[in-house]
């Protein structure tokens, strides 16, 4: 594999010629977030919600572990 | 402002799709503003070394937000795919080599944003090919001179003295439109853009100066990417040994009553972990006051990175240890290779 001179971004872009791995480990289970804004923890989901409702989404990477 | 969104949180990464989601994976907290199609209009995140928070403010988020709307509205996305790619495979981050054996040492089974970067970055050194200089990703302006308003992150608020900035023209006051040709609104769009820049070469700012447009080009210089405190990287541990012990920086009593200033290393050693640390004859309670010739106060994780960075596996370098009042000068050798 062959790094660019395009830094790290482009490593990742040459990495993704590797195969879908079989493996996968369970995802947590979602630890809810209390207060005014009604979140939604899959992803898939929420793009599923924005096409019904019309509205953009907010999508925020947070650890919470 | 939060109920005219879909607001998704997404709190671990498995098996999210790192070819659509490509970001500072070192951070502990990033925000896309996108369509349903998962296109998207504006970045929102990323920080300066000193501070985590630095362009994290109510009033800049309900900025973007309301910014994210209104191209909402017109479906003004981001259009270049190389800044914004549109993921036409599925790969996430089970995907990458080494982290299966990563994540079987876990109790947890959660993978965070930085494992990500850690797990490719020790696939890139399975594989011989690590550069040190790969752990600077996702630069901020900063690096090239230009302070980023943290409020109204397209705006400059202060242009280096010496900086390539400075030299291509950027004044203060001035907003940033492009960079690169990509419409940029935050921090985070701007170090996305740099994230692709070249290593060496130029780069074309859109400015709005006053009513006027004008256009800038910035050098970059040899490595603009780096950062003087990377202490906060996670994926530092990947690139070089570690000093095999943690610590915490002395106190203002403690530095009394060792005759050291404010300005001076002083690392209390609280827990030892590393093999050659024992041999080196450090323990508990010891002072660290000089490591390879670096006297100068830092705090563990500055250490540590310090080593990351500017140390190999098989090296080995001299510190100075304050102990019962006496110094002494003892050496430590790293494993000739990582342990995991």
């Amino acid at each position: 594999m062959r790094i660019t001179s395009k830094g790290f971004a482009s490593t990742i872009a040459v990495m993704s010629l590797f195969p879908s791995s079989a493996w996968a480990i369970e995802k947590p289970k979602p630890q809810e977030i209390s207060g005014k804004i009604k979140w939604i923890y899959d992803y898939e989901d929420g793009k599923r919600i924005s096409r019904e409702t019309g509205r953009p989404m907010f999508v925020v990477f947070r650890c919470e572990r | 402002m939060a109920e005219n969104f879909v607001c998704v949180r997404i709190q671990s990464m498995n098996g999210v799709n790192i070819n659509q989601f490509q970001f500072e994976y070192d951070l502990t907290w990033m925000a896309f503003f996108q369509n349903a199609g998962g296109r998207t209009y504006v970045r929102y995140g990323g920080r300066e070394d000193h501070d985590p928070e630095t362009h994290l403010s109510q009033k800049s988020l309900l900025r973007v937000m309301r910014q994210a709307l209104y191209l909402h509205k017109q479906n003004n996305v981001q259009p270049d795919n190389l800044y914004e790619p549109v993921a036409k495979t599925v790969r996430t981050p089970e995907d990458i080599p080494t982290m299966k054996k990563m994540m079987a040492k876990r109790k947890e089974s959660c993978i965070h944003c930085h494992d990500v970067k850690v797990a490719q970055l020790r696939h890139l050194r399975d594989m011989g090919q690590l550069k040190k200089e790969m752990v600077f990703t996702y630069p901020s302006p900063s690096h090239l001179g230009i302070q980023l308003d943290p409020d109204v992150q397209y705006k400059v608020k202060h242009v280096e003295a010496d900086s390539p900035a400075k030299a291509a023209g950027v004044q203060e006051g001035d907003l940033i439109r492009t960079v690169g040709g990509q419409r940029v609104l935050t921090l985070a769009d701007m170090s996305r853009v740099l994230e692709l820049a070249p290593k060496t070469g130029t780069l074309n700012l859109g400015i709005e100066r006053n009513t006027s447009k004008v256009s800038a080009k910035l050098s970059l210089p040899n490595e603009w990417r780096k950062s003087n405190d990377p202490s906060w990287r996670s994926s530092t541990g990947i690139l070089g040994p570690s000093s095999g012990f943690w610590g915490a920086k002395a106190n203002a009593n403690q530095r009394k009553q060792l005759g050291l200033g404010d300005g001076d290393l002083a690392v209390r050693v609280t827990f030892l972990w590393g093999k050659w640390t024992k041999q080196a004859g450090i323990r508990n309670g010891d002072y660290v006051i000089s490591i390879d010739g670096q006297k100068t106060d830092m705090t563990i994780r500055q250490l540590q990175a310090y080593l990351h960075l500017n140390r190999n596996w098989g090296d080995k370098i001299d510190l100075i240890i304050r102990r019962g009042g006496k110094d002494l000068n003892v050496s430590m050798q790293f494993p000739d290779k990582p342990l995991n």
